[in-house]
């Protein structure tokens, strides 16, 4: 009888087991899960656009989720507030800019909410997921005091129509180069004061600009909870003088046919007479054996002849 | 060493061309047929355009480059053959010469006509001359394969010229048009000492210029691929990668045009047991080269395993190409090596089917280098139909590669219908010197 239940519990041990297996496999088949993250830029506090990113849990990993189909909203999510609707391209992402029929809804509050909604599917749930930012601005300026180049960068928010110093925003202060940006200091991030304020000191001194010498500064407040992304940039002089090389219209291997150079020409055309010069060689050896050949026939020929007279 | 000792007249009876038999027909009826529709695929092609091939912008060089590498590859053997044996004096290979030369000769030709078919404006070929740029690896290949191909025509023309008053002597039961031909070619040969010394010394000179220019025409070849930054083709080993696997094909070449000769035209005293025995060295040791290139090749960047490499690699040590891969490296390498590594293997019909293995393995070994490489650039398109990240020729271009290959060997049957496929005089002369 011990036995019997002992087997008995067993059995529903594996059966339990199996149903609750099955229960969450059928589960994960039918509810793939979805995040979605929303992220809004403001461009020298003058174009701002979304960056949709979405992704997907496949074999326990996050992978970008492509084709995926979103209707984006300003504030609520009622027809009138459809800023676009996208659809995320291979890496799972979208951009998508406000459209000017939202400027007035825009222009009236200082706080937005902007509100992403996937579109539902036989396998998939319609979800929405909110971020919600606070208008900002960013400004930057340089001073040059006593041989000391330093960047000044203030960060502002909008309170009840007021600009207000934004206090505690990291900013990132660089150059603009062609892999990303470059530091200016040792500091990867200065903390804005009371003032909304933050002042770096610019000590790359020796660093290639343009030919007149310029240099991109370009000042970040990345991914802030409140404020969003923000960027601005300002053009100094304070790089190096580069001279493009310019070697268009010289004889290059990569120029038109006519600007070959002197050395290629002078290597391939040697080969070239070399090698044409000994099939000629050869091809005058031909006509000398033939001539021998005629020569010979022709001698012959008269020596039969002496012979027959 | 192989010692005849027949008489001159048995030897010139021996080994004047012969009419076709019964399976002659046969062969020149399946040859011309294939080229026929090579020609009707080409006809296609050119009224409709490279449309009707399966090359798209990824894989823009197919079958027809691939097949013009192969050629330009198996055209190497006239030099091998040819010349290195001769300047280093090895004499056992002349039975062989003539045929390494008129397979060049036809390589040679057909390598000229693929890369023609490969255009898609073939009438404006000749802008090639009068717009190319001499920074240009396709012009150096144009110039070098032009040169090979007289130097090739001109080592085959000089050692026939005594073979030619042989055959003008032994005309009963020749064509007219044959003996007109032989006339216009070699009429005036008399066989004078004078005669003797300009072309001995015109061979010698021959062989010493035809070897840079072989080497030149298989390294250009290569830097068609090296010169551009593309995973699997760049590499500064190519010249020698090629000119190694060049060498190795075109011995093969050599064993399986041997066998066959020897078979159809009964030349068992002329090309003998001993031939055989020293090609398999020849081939084994080119094998084994190519093999060692091939390692180089494959294992350093799979060692490093660089992202656009690793790709490239994949596909073809366990991708799609995978099987083609291993077949051509264990066909045209590892089977041959075994099989004539052994004294047994060195026989003549062992050979014969290593000859065929390499070179199968070395048609397919060309296949690898030009396509797959092509699938993985290191710069991916964009928005590109899903086809065109595949390839498989189309039957025109198999007809139009298979109708080249069957010109080529139309090449050398003609000539060996019309010309002494071993050299008559040279065989009697080293006849005589060894009695």
């Amino acid at each position: 009888m011990k036995h019997m239940f002992k087997i008995r519990s067993y059995l529903l041990l594996i059966c339990s087991s199996v149903l609750c297996c099955g229960t969450m496999a059928q589960s994960d088949s039918t509810q793939p899960e979805i995040s979605v993250n929303i992220h809004h830029f403001i461009v020298n506090n003058n174009f701002q656009y979304l960056l949709i990113e979405t992704k997907t849990k496949s074999a326990k990993k996050w992978q970008p989720l492509k084709g995926q189909v979103l209707q984006l909203y300003l504030d609520s999510n009622k027809a009138e507030n459809l800023i676009t609707k996208v659809q995320t391209d291979s890496d799972g992402k979208a951009k998508a800019v406000i459209p000017i029929t939202l400027k007035s809804l825009w222009d009236a509050g200082s706080n937005h909410k902007f509100i992403a909604v996937t579109e539902g599917t036989s396998k998939e749930e319609e979800t929405t997921t909110e971020s919600e930012i606070s208008k900002a601005k960013i400004l930057i300026d340089t001073s040059n005091g006593d041989g000391v180049r330093t960047v000044d960068v203030q960060v502002m928010a909008l309170d009840n129509g007021d600009w207000v110093p934004a206090k505690g925003v990291d900013v990132k202060i660089g150059v603009k180069r062609l892999g990303g940006d470059l530091k200016i200091g040792e500091e990867e991030t200065y903390t804005t004061d009371s003032l909304g304020q933050v002042a770096g000191e610019f000590k790359l001194d020796s660093l290639p600009g343009d030919k007149n010498g310029n240099l991109i500064l370009v000042a970040k407040v990345e991914d802030n909870d409140a404020y969003g992304s923000l960027s601005i940039d300002k053009i100094v002089p304070w790089g190096l003088r580069s001279q493009p090389v310019n070697n268009f219209g010289q004889r290059t291997l990569w120029a038109a046919r006519g600007k070959a150079p002197i050395w290629l020409m002078f290597m391939a055309y040697s080969i070239i007479a070399g090698v044409w010069g000994v099939i000629l060689y050869l091809i005058l050896q031909i006509i000398k054996i033939r001539k021998i050949g005629r020569k010979k026939t022709a001698e012959t020929q008269s020596r039969v002849l002496t012979a027959q007279e | 060493m192989s010692t005849l000792t027949l008489s001159p007249e048995k030897i010139t009876a021996d080994l004047l061309p012969q009419r076709f038999g019964p399976r002659g027909r046969i062969w020149i009826g399946i040859l011309v047929f294939i080229c026929l529709i090579g020609a009707y695929a080409y006809y296609r092609q050119l009224t409709r355009g490279l449309v009707v091939t399966n090359m798209r912008d990824y894989v823009s060089w197919g079958i027809y480059i691939s097949n013009f590498v192969f050629f330009v590859a198996i055209s190497l053997v006239g030099s091998l053959i040819t010349a290195i044996l001769r300047l280093t004096d090895v004499h056992w290979s002349t039975p062989l010469t003539r045929i390494a030369e008129i397979i060049a000769v036809s390589a040679i030709v057909f390598a000229s006509i693929i890369i023609v078919v490969d255009m898609g404006r073939p009438e404006r070929f000749l802008n090639l001359f009068v717009y190319g740029r001499l920074q240009s690896p396709i012009i150096w290949d144009v110039i070098v394969i032009g040169t090979y191909f007289f130097l090739s025509l001109l080592l085959l023309y000089f050692p026939l010229l005594p073979d030619l008053k042989i055959l003008l002597a032994n005309k009963e039961r020749t064509p007219h048009w044959m003996i007109r031909l032989y006339g216009v070619l070699g009429s005036f040969w008399r066989g004078t000492g004078a005669q003797f010394k300009i072309t001995n010394k015109a061979i010698t000179i021959l062989c010493v210029t035809i070897i840079p220019v072989a080497f030149a025409i298989h390294t250009v070849t290569s830097w068609l691929f090296a010169t551009t930054y593309r995973p699997g083709w760049d590499s500064t080993n190519f010249g020698a990668y090629f000119i190694s696997g060049a060498f190795l094909v075109g011995a093969g070449g050599v064993v399986v045009a041997m066998y066959v000769f020897r078979k159809v035209y009964k030349l068992d005293k002329y090309i003998t047991g001993f031939h055989f025995e020293r090609m398999g060295r020849i081939v084994v040791l080119l094998a084994l080269l190519y093999l060692y290139f091939n390692i180089n090749e494959y294992l350093i960047p799979a060692f490093k395993m660089k992202k656009p490499e690793e790709a490239h690699l994949t596909t073809l040590f366990a991708g799609n190409e995978a099987p083609l891969f291993w077949f051509a490296i264990l066909t045209g390498m590892i089977i041959p090596i075994i099989i004539l590594l052994f004294k047994a293997g060195r026989k003549p019909l062992p050979m014969f089917i290593a000859g065929i293995m390499v070179v199968v393995g070395a048609w397919f070994k060309r296949y690898l280098i030009v396509t797959p490489t092509l699938m993985h650039p290191f710069l991916p398109m964009h928005d590109v139909p899903e086809n065109y990240h595949h390839y498989f020729p189309s039957w025109e271009e198999w007809a139009i590669a298979m109708g080249s290959l069957a010109g080529a060997l139309l090449i050398i049957t003609f000539f060996a219908r019309i010309f002494p496929i071993v050299p008559i005089h040279e065989t009697i002369v080293e006849d005589e010197a060894h009695v």
